[in-house]
């Protein structure tokens, strides 16, 4: 890897592919450290006394029972409808969290952690990172994204230890109980970073946004990050996000890059697409990945299909701990999650493809059942049901709602082995552009004839990352 | 919009600080971006300039700068630099790969890189500043990573992705025949022979091992999916290349001709069960059988009848396969693929044809016996060249000059230049289905047969006489300097003598003798030398025959020459009226020479006895 001397962005030797893979082929794990920080956290929070040599199996054995009860009582009932809205139908952030800050820093700074990953991969295969970068994390809670960052650096830090990284947050939140915890979180962190990783947290501003006058931050930034921020659970920010992430873009540099991170759920997924459609056909920024056109780069926005991309992750020891204690959640080792990024130079991680001689589109597939066809796609989502997974694709060509799932195109069943015995070394994962070679359109639906692909033998399968 | 520009030194862009694009430089920019005023007045955010004479130094950035154009010349002038970690060559290789993918080169139009190129999008401009690895990164199945190394003709990497191979029957895809075909194909490719590299050690052990490979990989194919035309016809073609290799002269001979010339007509002969119409197959079993003659000539002890009908047998189903190759060929419509698909065997059938039916012909030794008899003063009758070899010989012209029209779409024509043809065609590997050298030298060859047949009806016999023998000059001559020309680049440097050897004799028929033995005065293959004989015989002088005579005298133990050497000598004895050597030369004729010699000694003992 080297740093382009013009634009300081970080750009790939053709070796460095191996690195970025491993990103996809085994499930992350979060370090250790991590977790032995966060419970270093609990206990100083708690005035409990810590031995510092004791492993997270030990610290977590220590805390007392009554402070795990609540821990699970909240992660179970904290974003249920009852408890969360208010007479008004307004949520207060501030009496959501109430008290529960570290609930949530035990259970929901870890599944988040891993999520920006998948945002940080599609910005490093197109050189759009730098080794240098300030960030601007908007609704940071404990810290998840700056967290998930900082690993993704120590990564790359480790693995170019001739290169320079260099991290800068400015931390926005409106509960100053998270911000401590984040800045006193990052700060810990920075003790495992290698040599070569700088990170420092320039500012933390404890302030709600409730409208686009509330974004006064100095200077601009490179990256801008917000990880449940928009989610209707935070109904205020819902309202207001098309204003908030507008405004956004003066703080925005000209090659920066604004990353959004939603939850799985359906409903978010609606309230996200349609405001991430907004803002690209008011004009403000546009789509860098995922959602590309494959045959012509896509202007406008209507669609709001339900779909989501999977982190895999080995469940963290202080999840098995909390769930041999009786929490029902956090069982999954997929994580599902929504996510964008939004430019404003106009540039997308796949380029729109300028020959479509061989291949047809998807909204024509209907025109060719029973034929055997090349096709092009963008993953729109991944279902795994044990031994088969079920793969759903989008080229731009289709508008879908969000309960029109039915009517994408999906590809029929296949065995993972199968796949694996073809050749094919990574799960696949959504929003990851497909090419299938001699793949056969068959029909299905009893009174609409709706095109599947079925897999054949001599078909011909290609992920570009 | 973005520029790239060339320098040729770095030290006259630090010095001049400024770039003058006119004459001919700037008609090629016009060429290749036509609309350049309208893209020019965009504005140009960045411009990169490389060092096309120092590929390896870094390439730079003009930080700041102005641009001046009017219809005559375009002039940039630098204010700053930045030096980038890109070397020039880099940039180079990159703006050349864009510059085709965008279509502003086009070798076919003649349109090449200019010295200043423009470049539209951001991205673009990027990807060449920034000298990213090409694609993204991807995950593929082993059939798309298969398809794609085959389309860098990276067959190492193919066979790579399941090594080792010798493990493959323990591995999944040992099920998969669509793979497995894809390794045995690398594999295949892996196993071709280059004779140049012979002595190189492990040189043939890697061979095999890759060949033996090949043909088990391909066999299980066939075992999995036996009506797969492809997989059946990819081994046959291993047995029909191994056949090949061991025949060619200096090959490799570490296997049993005969028997891969049975499983290389086995199996091209299944590929022709499952598509009779198959221009490969047939193209194949065409050149294996005649391969088979080659082989079943030099197994024979006892000639006979019975031996010749089957030559004959053997000869006419050669001829016919490679007879239904050409007209399936011809069949296909102009637009078709398989037009293309098969053009290499076509072009090598029709010269396949040509070959066999100028071979056929005797006109080598009725040459020597026209000559010789006519030192003699013995009497050649052109009644003597049977009215087979004229159809023969016509046959031969017929298909080697549709040969090279279809190869050069242009008909055979003396005034082409050769030279600037075959480097044109080495440019091309698309179109290098045959050796440029061995067509000319056959077209010069056929037409020096033709020329012959009309010099010996006697002079200004025929309106082609003269046709046919500035063709056979010229097309012989080509071949030579095209030869030489390679020799020069280092690209081939095989043996020409056979070359000069029929220049010779087209130098002996137009009565220019110092020419033919400046020819090959120099050569050491027996058959050459012969022929340098008969030049020095012609001379009619007695110092010629003496030295023709040492020339030849040790030719009596070489295997392949002797009959001719016998004979040439024989006719020396009795020109320089040594008879008694003359008569020890001619008791023995009988058990040591062909059948050739001992007719022609026959014949001119006879005529001596009828005067």
């Amino acid at each position: 890897m080297r740093v382009d001397r013009l634009d300081e962005t970080l750009i790939f030797e053709s070796q460095d592919k191996e690195l970025f893979l491993s990103c996809f082929q085994e499930p992350r794990k979060l370090p250790e450290y991590i977790e032995k920080e966060i419970l270093k956290l609990v206990f100083d929070s708690l005035k409990l006394d810590i031995n510092g040599n004791d492993d997270v199996t030990l610290l977590i054995k220590r805390l007392p029972t009554p402070f795990i009860n609540k821990v699970i009582f909240d992660v179970e009932s904290m974003f249920s409808d009852e408890m969360s809205l208010y007479s008004d139908g307004v949520h207060e952030s501030a009496a959501l969290y109430l008290g529960r800050h570290l609930s949530y820093l035990m259970y929901y700074l870890p599944v988040n952690v891993f999520k920006v990953w998948k945002p940080l991969v599609d910005l490093q295969v197109k050189d759009k990172l730098k080794w240098k970068m300030r960030i601007l994390d908007i609704g940071t809670g404990p810290g998840s994204v700056a967290v998930g960052i900082m690993e993704y650096y120590r990564m790359m830090a480790e693995a170019f230890p001739y290169l320079n990284f260099v991290l800068s947050f400015v931390l926005l939140d409106g509960q100053r109980e998270f911000l401590t915890i984040a800045k006193r979180l990052i700060n810990s962190l920075t003790a495992y970073m290698p040599p070569n990783l700088f990170v420092s947290i320039e500012e933390s501003i404890c302030r709600t946004l409730d409208s686009p006058e509330d974004i006064s931050v100095s200077g601009e930034f490179d990256l801008i990050t917000m990880s449940n921020f928009l989610t209707i659970n935070e109904m205020r920010n819902s309202q207001n996000a098309v204003a908030i992430v507008s405004a956004l873009k003066d703080s925005l540099k000209k090659d920066g890059s604004v990353i959004i991170i939603e939850n799985g759920i359906k409903n978010n997924c609606l309230s996200f697409k349609t405001i991430r459609n907004d803002l690209v056909n008011q004009g403000v920024y546009n789509v860098y990945s995922p959602c590309n056109g494959i045959w012509q780069p896509k202007k406008e926005y209507s669609c709001t299909c339900f779909n989501m991309v999977r982190c895999f992750w080995e469940i963290p020891l202080i999840y098995k701990f909390l769930r041999d204690h009786g929490l029902k959640k956090g069982g999954r080792y997929d994580v599902p999650f929504n996510y964008a990024i939004l430019r404003k130079d106009g540039k997308t991680k796949y380029r729109a493809e300028g020959n479509n001689r061989f291949y047809v589109q998807l909204k024509d597939l209907r025109e060719y059942i029973d034929r055997t066809v090349n096709v092009k796609a963008i993953i729109r989502t991944v279902i795994d049901r044990g031994d088969k997974i079920s793969v759903s694709l989008c080229d731009g060509s289709m508008d879908l709602g969000i309960d029109d799932d039915s009517s994408a195109v999906w590809i029929e069943p296949v065995d993972k082995e199968w796949l694996v015995k073809k050749g094919l070394n990574l799960p696949i994962v959504a929003a990851e552009k497909i090419t299938l070679k001699k793949v056969k359109v068959i029909a299905h639906g009893t009174f609409v004839v709706i095109p599947r692909l079925r897999m054949q033998g001599s078909t011909e399968i290609e992920i570009e990352y | 919009m973005y520029l790239i520009v060339n320098f040729l030194e770095q030290s006259k862009l630090l010095a001049a600080k400024r770039f003058v694009l006119q004459r001919e430089y700037f008609d090629t920019f016009k060429q290749a971006f036509p609309n350049y005023k309208q893209l020019l007045q965009k504005g140009i955010y960045q411009c990169i300039i490389y060092f096309s004479r120092e590929k390896y130094k870094a390439a730079y950035c003009a930080q700041r700068g102005s641009l001046y154009y009017n219809t005559d010349k375009l002039e940039i002038i630098f204010n700053d630099f930045k030096e980038l970690d890109v070397t020039s060559g880099d940039i180079h290789k990159r703006l050349r790969r864009h510059g085709y993918v965008k279509g502003w080169i086009n070798r076919k139009d003649k349109i090449y890189l200019p010295l200043v190129c423009i470049i539209e999008d951001e991205d673009d401009f990027e990807e060449i500043r920034k000298n990213m690895p090409s694609g993204v990164i991807r995950d593929s199945d082993f059939l798309a990573r298969l398809r794609k190394l085959e389309k860098q003709n990276d067959w190492k990497g193919m066979c790579d992705l399941f090594e080792p191979l010798e493990k493959i029957r323990e591995k999944d895809i040992w099920n998969d025949p669509d793979v497995l075909y894809g390794v045995g194909f690398a594999c295949s490719k892996m196993a071709d022979f280059e004779r140049e590299r012979l002595k190189e050690k492990g040189y043939l052990e890697n061979k095999r091992r890759y060949r033996e490979l090949c043909i088990e990989i391909l066999k299980r194919c066939c075992e999995l999916d036996s009506h797969n035309y492809s997989h059946v016809l990819a081994l046959g073609y291993r047995h029909y290349k191994n056949v090949l290799e061991l025949t060619q002269p200096k090959g490799r001979r570490d296997g049993n001709v005969k028997k891969e010339i049975e499983l290389a007509l086995e199996w091209n002969n299944r590929a022709l069960e499952l598509n009779p119409d198959s221009i490969k197959a047939h193209y194949r079993i065409g050149r294996i059988m005649d391969k088979r003659v080659d082989n079943y000539r030099y197994s024979v002890k006892q000639w006979s009848k019975e031996v010749f009908d089957a030559i004959e047998e053997m000869e006419f189903n050669a001829v016919g396969h490679l007879e239904k190759a050409v007209e399936l060929y011809e069949k296909i419509g102009e637009h078709e693929k398989a037009k293309k698909d098969n053009h290499r065997e076509y072009v090598r059938s029709l010269y396949s044809l040509a070959k066999y039916y100028c071979e056929k012909t005797q006109m080598n030794d009725w040459l020597y016996q026209y000559y010789l008899l006519n030192l003699l003063n013995g009497q050649f009758q052109i009644k003597q060249i049977m009215e087979q070899d004229k159809r023969n010989l016509n046959a031969a012209k017929e298909y080697i000059d549709k040969c090279f029209e279809s190869l050069f779409n242009t008909k055979p024509n003396p005034d082409i230049d050769f030279t600037h043809l075959a480097s044109q065609y080495d440019e091309n590997s698309e179109l290098k289905k045959l050796s440029i050298i061995d067509m000319l030298y056959r077209m010069g060859l056929i037409y020096l047969y033709l020329y012959f047949m009309e010099v010996i009806r006697g002079k200004n016999s025929s309106i082609n006489m003269e046709e046919y023998g500035n063709k056979a000059g010229t097309y012989l001559r080509a071949a030579k300097r095209v030869a030489n020309l390679y020799r020069s680049k280092g690209v081939n440097r095989r043996n020409t003598y056979y070359i000069n050897n029929w220049l010779a004799w087209y130098y002996i028929l137009t009565g220019n003798l110092k020419s033919a033995e400046h020819e090959i005065k120099g050569a050491k293959d027996g058959y050459v030398k012969c022929t340098y004989a008969i030049v020095l015989l012609l001379f009619k002088q007695d110092s010629k025959y003496t030295l023709a005579e040492q020339i030849l005298e040790p030719l009596l133990n070489d295997d392949k020459s002797r009959s001719r050497a016998a004979v040439l000598l024989a006719c020396i004895y009795r020109l320089s009226g040594q008879e008694q050597k003359y008569s020890r030369l001619i008791s023995g004729i009988a058990q040591k020479h062909n059948m050739w010699a001992r007719r022609f000694i026959a014949k001119i003992e006879s005529e001596r006895n009828k005067r």
